[in-house]
């Protein structure tokens, strides 16, 4: 049978109306698997349809939650992690955990985070425990623990391991190590610093009468450990709320989920139970990040440039929220049902958010890798104009007092925002609803938007930048001279699309690379993975 | 002796039943789900403590708990394991700076009235649903209240009365 959600380049118009039906939320099983459609973005689910009715019924989407619930679904199945910046009651709690129920049912347990200034790397990634300890016996060793690890010899360890990430930061900051450098000499850091912690800690369980024997240690995996690898290996969805009260020398913690093109690391080094030393990545396993922002509320940091760097950025201003605020009036609060359902409907038509098509094509490799060409210069040029006009003004916000101010939250912008923009074309292509042809205009103008322009709170400053942008892509300041004639990006893009679909040939050509090449990814996962389970083994041994 | 005057009596009384009765959704959003809220006392008055609280609900429908231990995270998840086992409301005597896993169980009780917490009661993740007749009251003093280190400690809860 059909499966009215699932695309084909005939019937695309007819299936986006369906999606539109279904409040941009439909759930629908295919092959024995159940998967939830939100937008356009396929996810596999674990809820049912019944879940996914009810959580629909409950909920009165106005346009600023499909808005930003569609970039939740983008950032999960792209595994990148996110952070939502809002102000209090924009619904980043709400919307996040709204998600979460999406994919694992109505009533999944929730694993989340919030932050505090009191947070520690032993809540964020587990501590050390007595085997068999619980109750009475673990509060005395964690009272135990904690004054250790405030004064004396673990606070000595503490700091050293604090100063050492801080000159490791700075060298990556500054351009003196590259990445995978970066990587590896934070896990070693990490290492270091884990075995010194489990020396003195082992010195005070023996001494205090905790443990007898070396052998009677359990390590108790965190929120951040348990993300990537509990529920037997398939990982879970982490949700770290009030990021920016976490002091700053343990925000770092959260560096190493920071992976290949800009997504979560494939495994997260660290000595846990047993000599385990890699926590891999599962397939489940996903980070949303929230906060307030720091200039508006009190008592929140900012973010470092290095972290903020390794997260897509959604920031939600405040006007965005005053919409919300109507819907729900007009509603009677959700009590009148069809008026619920007409605010959605409107809602779904007046969206611009377009619906990837299920036949993406493989643009970095047509034969003759102009289309790839134009697509690469056509993002660097954004990427430019965004980065320089970025240091040049800065964003602005309405701070505490109502008057604009500088934001002190600021962004970094290296490779890895063209990486994920890369990962974005590659899934979210989205096709000319007259022509019936992928428009990669529009689509990199949704994935500038959603890299780039979505981290600003200044509206005054997404539309310039958003205009900069057309010009690049529609007028007259991006236009290129194209086999002799001047033309725009735009012009130049779809002629060459025409060209990589006219020739069947070429199209065949571009799928089979592409197959080959998910083939070595998914090899590559595979290999890694098992690779992982036998130094486990190993190490048993 | 409760050290009450007959009008604090009356403002007690009153948070009791709002607690006991006002239900309110925790998003608008989605308002048809409704959630209970938790409660906070706080003593300006030296002279008056948990017992005038206590005092309020019949033994049977109440449990106290004395947090002074910042790292008592499980004698407060036992606590309110009880309690909610029983139905029964949890009045929390704060004498610390609650910890973080405090301040996420608080947090998630008043965003869903429910609550997961890693590595409890040997399980990777223990959820727990708030029974609909058990509530927390969190009973602080207002010059600990200031020390409070999560700042937004005070949104955690619905009614807040000082006495």
């Amino acid at each position: 049978m059909e499966n009215k959600f699932e695309f084909s380049s005939q019937e695309e118009q007819r299936k986006i109306e369906a999606i539109k039906e279904e409040m941009g939320i439909a759930f629908y099983e295919k092959e024995g698997q159940k998967f939830v459609n939100i937008l356009g973005v396929e996810l596999e689910t674990y809820a049912t349809e019944e879940d996914i009715k009810e959580i629909k019924e409950r909920w009165v989407l106005s346009e600023f939650d499909i808005e930003v619930i569609r970039i939740i679904a983008e950032c999960y199945k792209l595994r990148q992690p996110l952070m939502l910046e809002g102000g209090p009651g924009a619904g980043k709690t709400f919307l996040a955990e709204k998600f979460i129920k999406i994919i694992h049912g109505k009533d999944a347990p929730i694993l989340s985070l919030t932050g505090t200034s009191k947070l520690t790397d032993l809540d964020i990634l587990g501590h050390w425990t007595p085997k068999g300890s619980d109750g009475e016996d673990e509060t005395a060793y964690r009272e135990k623990l904690g004054e250790l690890m405030k004064k004396g010899e673990g606070r000595d360890v503490n700091d050293e391991f604090n100063q050492k990430l801080l000159e490791l930061n700075e060298r990556f900051s500054s351009g003196f190590i590259n990445e995978d450098d970066f990587q590896n000499e934070y896990s070693q850091l990490l290492g270091e610093y884990k075995d010194k912690s489990y020396e003195i800690i082992s010195t005070m369980a023996h001494n205090e009468g905790f443990i007898k024997s070396g052998s009677d240690w359990q390590f108790k995996e965190g929120p951040l450990l348990q993300a990537y690898s509990g529920r037997e290996g398939k990982g879970n969805i982490l949700f770290v709320d009030e990021f920016n009260l976490i002091p700053s020398n343990h925000q770092q913690i959260f560096l190493r989920i920071g992976g290949k093109e800009g997504s979560i690391s494939d495994s997260f080094d660290f000595h846990g139970n047993s000599g385990k030393n890699r926590y891999s990545r599962g397939k489940d396993t996903w980070i949303c990040f929230a906060q307030n922002y720091p200039e508006k509320t009190g008592g929140r940091s900012v973010v470092v440039d290095a972290m903020a760097d390794r997260l897509v950025w959604k920031s939600i201003s405040p006007e965005a929220s005053l919409q919300k605020k109507k819907d729900i009036i007009l509603t009677g609060g959700g009590r009148m049902d069809s008026v619920s359902k007409e605010i959605a409907s409107v809602t779904m038509d007046k969206l611009k958010i377009s619906i990837p098509t299920k036949e993406q094509l493989v643009w970095y490799d047509t034969p003759d890798r102009e289309l790839g060409r134009q697509i690469t210069q056509i993002i660097n040029s954004l990427d430019e104009i965004f980065v320089n006009k970025y240091h040049q003004v800065g964003d602005r916000i309405i701070g505490e007092g109502n008057e604009e101010i500088d934001r002190i939250q600021k962004f970094e912008f290296s490779a890895r925002a063209p990486l994920r923009f890369f990962s974005y074309i590659d899934n979210f292509q989205v096709k000319d609803p007259e022509t019936g042809k992928i428009d990669f205009a529009k689509t990199i103008q949704d994935g500038f938007k959603r890299y780039y322009l979505g981290c600003l709170v200044s509206l005054n400053l997404q539309k310039e930048i958003e205009e900069a942008m057309k010009e690049i892509i529609y007028g007259d300041i991006g236009k290129v001279e194209f086999e002799g004639e001047i033309k725009t990006r735009k012009e130049v893009l779809d002629i060459l699309v025409e060209r990589s679909c006219g020739s069947n040939q070429k199209e065949n050509v571009g799928e089979k690379t592409k197959d080959t090449l998910t083939g070595f990814r998914s090899f590559e996962d595979s290999l890694s993975r098992k690779m992982n389970n036998l130094s486990d083994k190993i190490r048993k041994i | 002796m409760s050290k009450l005057n007959e009008e604090v009596k009356k403002e007690l009384a009153s948070f009791i039943n709002s607690l006991d009765v006002v239900l309110t959704p925790s998003d608008l959003r989605a308002p048809k789900d409704l959630f209970f809220d938790s409660g906070l006392v706080v003593f300006e008055d030296s002279l008056v403590g948990v017992d005038e609280v206590a005092d309020c609900l019949a033994e049977e429908k109440r449990k106290v708990f004395l947090l002074d231990n910042e790292y008592d995270d499980y004698g407060f998840l036992k606590a309110l394991i009880e309690a909610n086992e029983k139905g029964q409301w949890l009045i929390v005597d704060c004498k610390i700076d609650p910890s973080p896993q405090m301040i996420s169980i608080l947090k998630q009780v008043s965003d869903r009235n429910s609550f997961t917490v890693p590595n409890f009661n040997n399980q990777e993740l223990f959820s727990l649903k708030i029974n609909s007749n058990t509530r927390i009251i969190f009973c602080i003093e207002s010059k600990l209240l200031e020390k409070i280190t999560y700042p937004s400690f005070v949104n955690l809860f619905g009614p807040v009365i000082r006495i």
